[in-house]
C-alpha cells in the first residue's frame, strides 16, 4: 500500500516552509515516527516525519523546494518492492490534462493550469464520491484543492441536471472561488491616473475615416497602448509562483471579457509588435475565444468604459501580476497656463501584486501608456 | 543509571493502580494518536502536546470527586482524558464536529465539560489562576465541600495573575490545588533563566501557603501530595501550592523541534518516563502480568480507534448554530 507524506501545517504565521535535507533517500527503511526530511519557515527548522512504516520510494519535492503546507512530499510503500505510482495523486499513474467541460474553452478566471494540488482529505473524499480532482477548482494556498471545494463541486454536481442554471452556477462558484483566493493571497495595491485621450482620439478618428471595415474603438487603442507600456516595464512581466520569480519576454495580455454569468479571460500574444489592423483583426478573433493561443499572459486589462463607470479597481486574477481597469472616456475641464480648456481624459487604475511589482514601477508602467497614447501608430 | 523506582503509595489499592496506568497509558496515546492524524493532515491547526507530563494530570485528577473543577492550558488533552471527558467528546472536539465537548468550536486549546468537572481550559499563560480562585470561593460560598484543582506551567509562575489569584485564595482560605507542571520550559525559555529560586514551591511562601516539590513523573508521588492537599482544601485549611517536576518530551507546539534543550537532558528524562517506570513498578509489584498490560494497550488502542470513527463521522456545525453558545 502506498502512502503520501505531506507537509504538515507548520502553524505559527505561515504555509510554507524550504525544504532544507532529505534525511533519507529511496529506498530506505522509515518506522512510523522517524524523521525523513528537515524543512525550514521563517520562524524555525524542524523536521516531517513519517506516519506510515514502510519504505521511502519517491520524493516528489527537491531540496531547496518552497512548499506550501498539506502538498505530498513523499512516497512510502508498505514493502520495498511493490509498484507504485509515482504522484502525489491517490491512485492515479499519469496527470490527466484539465478538462474544460464546454465549448468555451477559456478559463474562468482562473489562469494558470499546472499539475492539480490537493489536500489528502480532498483526495479521499474525491476518490470516495468518485470525482475527478482537475474539475475541481482549489481555494487554498497557490490554488490547493481542499476537503470543501470537493464538498462544495459535490453539492453542485449534485444538484445539477445539464440545466444552463447549474453550469452557470459552477461559472459563478468558480469565480467566486478565484477572486476570493486572488483578494487572499495577493497583496494589491492600486495607482490611478488620468490620461489625456486627445491625440488618440485624432488617430482614431482618421483611422476609422480610412478603414471604413475595420474601426477601432477607444480600448483598441487603450489594450495596444498597454501592451506597449507593458513591454516597455519588464519589471511588471514578472510571474510569482511559490517564492520563485520568472521575467516574461513576450508582452501577452489577457482581455477580460463578459460573458454570461461570469467573465472569462481571452489571450492576446505580444500585441505590441504587430501593425495596427493586423492588431484589430487579433483583437477581435481572441474577444470571440475562437483562437488557440500559447501567450502567458501577467497582465489583465478589463473596461467598463462602455458602461459609464469613471473609475474602478480590478482584481488580479490567479497567476496575473497586475490588472488594468479602464474606466469611461469623458471630457473635462482643465486648467492649461491659465486658461480652461476641454480635454479628453480617461481614468486607469493599475492593481498590482506587491510581492512582484513595487508603486515606482506601477507608476512607471502607467506614465508609460500616456507616452503611447501621445504617440499612435 | 536506572531511574529512581516509584514512591510506592500506602493509601493505593492494585485496582486503583491497574485504573492509573491505564489512565496514564490512555493520555500518552491520545497525544501520539493526535499527531499522528495531524501528520496525515486529517486533523486541523495546531497543538501543544504534553507527552511525557502523564503522571501529573493523571495524580492530580485521581484524587477529585464528582462535582471538584479542574482548570486547564493551552495544553490541555492530558488534563481532559484524566479527568474523565469521554474520548469520543473530546476527539470530537479536535475535529470541530458538533459532538465535541464543546460542540466543535473550543477546539484544541479549550477543551472542557463543566459537567464532567472540567472548566474549558483557557490558552491564555496564566489566565486560569484568579478563575481557580473565583471558583473556590463559590464552592466555600455554596458550602458544596468541592475544591478546585488549577493546573499551570512554570512559565505562569512570573505572569501577574499567578500572584493575585494565589494571594487571594491565600487569604481567603479557598479550596483550591495550585498544581504547577514544571517542565522546566516556557515554550522555549530555561525556567532558570528568567526565576531565581530552586524550586518554584519556595514561591508559596510569599503567600503563606504550604509549597511542596513532588516527583510529578511519578504518579503515586503526585497523587499522595494531592491528597494531603485536596484534604486541607476540603477541610477549609485554604489552598496548596504544588510544583510537579517533569519533563515534556516533545516540542512546545507542532512547529517547536526543541533544539534548544540538551540532547543529555532529554535522554535524562526519557529515562524518567512516567509510563515506562509505572509499568516496571506494576510488573514488578506484581499488581499486573505482561498479558494484562498487553491487554490493556490493545483496549487503550480500541478506545481510541472508537473515538476517531465516531469523531469522522460526526456532522460539522452549521452556520446557523453559529450563534449558539454564546453569552455575549
Amino acid at each position: 500500500m502506498r502512502h503520501v507524506i505531506i507537509l504538515p501545517d507548520l502553524g505559527q504565521t505561515t504555509n510554507e516552509a524550504t525544504i532544507r535535507q532529505f534525511l533519507k533517500k529511496p529506498g530506505d527503511n522509515v518506522s512510523r515516527g522517524e524523521s525523513i526530511l528537515a524543512v525550514s519557515t521563517d520562524k524555525v527548522e524542524m523536521e516531517v516525519e513519517s506516519f506510515a512504516n514502510g519504505y521511502l520510494r519517491h520524493w516528489l519535492v527537491e531540496e531547496g523546494a518552497l512548499t506550501s503546507a498539506m502538498s505530498p512530499v513523499a512516497i512510502i510503500t508498505d514493502t520495498a518492492d511493490e509498484a507504485y505510482a509515482e504522484t502525489g495523486e491517490e491512485e492515479m499513474s499519469t496527470p490527466e490534462p484539465p478538462k474544460v467541460e464546454s465549448a468555451a474553452k477559456a478559463p474562468v478566471l482562473s489562469g494558470t493550469s499546472g499539475p492539480v494540488t490537493a489536500a489528502p482529505a480532498a483526495r479521499a473524499l474525491a476518490k470516495e464520491r468518485g470525482i475527478d480532482l482537475s474539475n475541481v477548482q482549489g481555494t487554498g494556498p497557490d490554488g490547493l484543492i481542499t476537503k470543501a471545494d470537493v464538498l462544495r463541486f459535490a453539492e453542485g454536481s449534485e444538484n445539477s441536471s445539464e440545466s444552463s442554471t447549474s453550469a452557470d452556477n459552477r461559472a459563478l462558484a468558480a469565480m467566486a472561488a478565484t477572486t476570493i483566493a486572488s483578494k487572499r493571497d495577493v497583496p494589491h495595491f492600486y495607482a490611478t491616473v488620468d490620461v489625456s485621450m486627445s491625440r488618440a482620439a485624432t488617430f482614431r478618428s482618421q483611422w476609422n475615416h480610412q478603414h471604413p471595415d475595420l474601426h477601432a474603438t477607444y480600448n483598441d487603442v487603450l489594450v495596444l497602448c498597454a501592451a506597449r507600456s507593458l513591454r516597455d516595464s519588464p519589471r511588471l512581466n514578472v510571474s510569482y509562483n511559490n517564492g520563485n520569480y520568472r521575467q516574461h519576454k513576450a508582452a501577452d495580455v489577457f482581455l477580460v471579457v463578459s460573458r454570461e454569468p461570469a467573465m472569462v479571460l481571452a489571450p492576446l500574444g505580444n500585441p505590441s509588435a504587430t501593425p495596427f489592423d493586423v492588431f484589430l483583426k487579433d483583437i477581435r478573433r481572441a474577444t470571440q475565444m475562437s483562437a488557440a493561443s500559447q501567450a502567458e499572459p501577467l497582465l489583465a486589462i478589463s473596461n467598463l468604459g462602455m458602461f459609464g463607470v469613471k473609475q474602478f479597481s480590478a482584481i488580479i486574477p490567479p497567476g496575473c501580476t497586475s490588472a488594468l481597469a479602464i474606466g469611461t472616456v469623458r471630457e473635462q475641464p482643465v486648467l492649461q497656463n491659465g486658461t480652461l480648456e476641454n480635454e479628453l481624459v480617461c481614468s486607469l487604475t493599475l492593481s498590482a501584486d506587491h510581492r512582484v511589482v513595487d508603486g515606482v514601477a506601477a507608476a512607471r508602467f502607467l506614465e508609460r501608456i500616456q507616452f503611447h497614447l501621445n504617440s499612435p501608430s | 543509571m536506572s531511574p529512581p523506582s516509584i514512591a510506592k503509595s500506602k493509601q493505593v489499592t492494585n485496582d486503583q493502580r491497574t485504573s492509573l496506568f491505564r489512565q496514564l497509558l490512555l493520555c500518552r496515546r491520545f497525544e501520539e494518536r493526535v499527531y499522528y492524524l495531524f501528520l496525515e493532515g486529517r486533523m486541523p491547526g495546531t497543538i501543544h502536546q504534553a507527552q511525557g507530563q502523564e503522571a501529573c494530570a493523571v495524580g492530580v485528577c485521581s484524587a477529585l470527586i464528582r462535582g471538584d473543577v479542574v482548570t486547564s492550558t493551552h495544553r490541555p488533552h492530558q488534563h481532559a482524558v484524566a479527568r474523565g471527558l469521554s474520548i469520543n467528546s473530546l476527539m470530537a472536539e479536535l475535529f470541530a464536529k458538533t459532538t465535541g465537548c464543546c460542540h466543535g468550536k473550543g477546539g484544541s486549546m479549550h477543551l472542557g465539560s463543566l459537567e464532567d468537572g472540567m472548566l474549558p481550559a483557557v490558552a491564555i499563560v496564566g489566565g486560569a489562576i484568579p478563575l481557580a480562585a473565583g471558583l473556590g470561593l463559590a464552592f466555600k460560598y455554596r458550602k458544596t465541600g468541592n475544591i478546585v484543582a488549577c493546573f499551570f506551567g512554570d512559565g505562569a509562575t512570573n505572569i501577574g495573575s499567578f500572584h493575585e489569584g494565589l494571594n487571594i485564595a491565600a487569604i481567603w482560605d479557598l479550596p483550591v490545588v495550585f498544581a504547577c507542571e514544571n517542565n522546566r520550559y516556557g515554550a522555549s525559555t530555561a525556567i532558570e533563566k528568567v526565576t531565581r529560586v530552586p524550586h518554584l514551591s519556595d514561591r508559596a511562601a510569599a503567600y503563606g501557603l504550604p509549597g511542596f516539590t513532588v516527583d510529578g513523573n511519578d504518579v503515586e508521588a503526585v497523587y499522595d501530595a494531592m491528597q494531603k492537599a485536596t484534604k486541607r482544601a476540603r477541610d477549609g485549611k485554604g489552598p496548596t501550592f504544588l510544583e510537579l517536576e517533569t519533563y515534556r518530551l516533545c516540542g512546545h507546539s507542532r512547529s517547536d523541534p526543541g533544539h534548544y534543550r540538551p540532547k543529555e537532558e532529554v535522554q535524562y528524562w526519557k529515562e524518567r518516563d512516567p509510563i515506562v517506570r509505572y509499568e516496571a513498578f506494576c510488573v514488578a509489584e506484581g499488581v499486573l502480568s505482561a498479558q494484562e498490560v498487553q491487554e490493556i494497550k490493545a483496549s487503550v488502542e480500541k478506545e481510541l480507534d472508537d473515538g476517531v470513527a465516531f469523531a469522522e463521522a460526526s456532522p460539522n456545525p452549521q452556520p446557523e448554530d453559529v450563534l449558539n453558545d454564546v453569552y455575549a
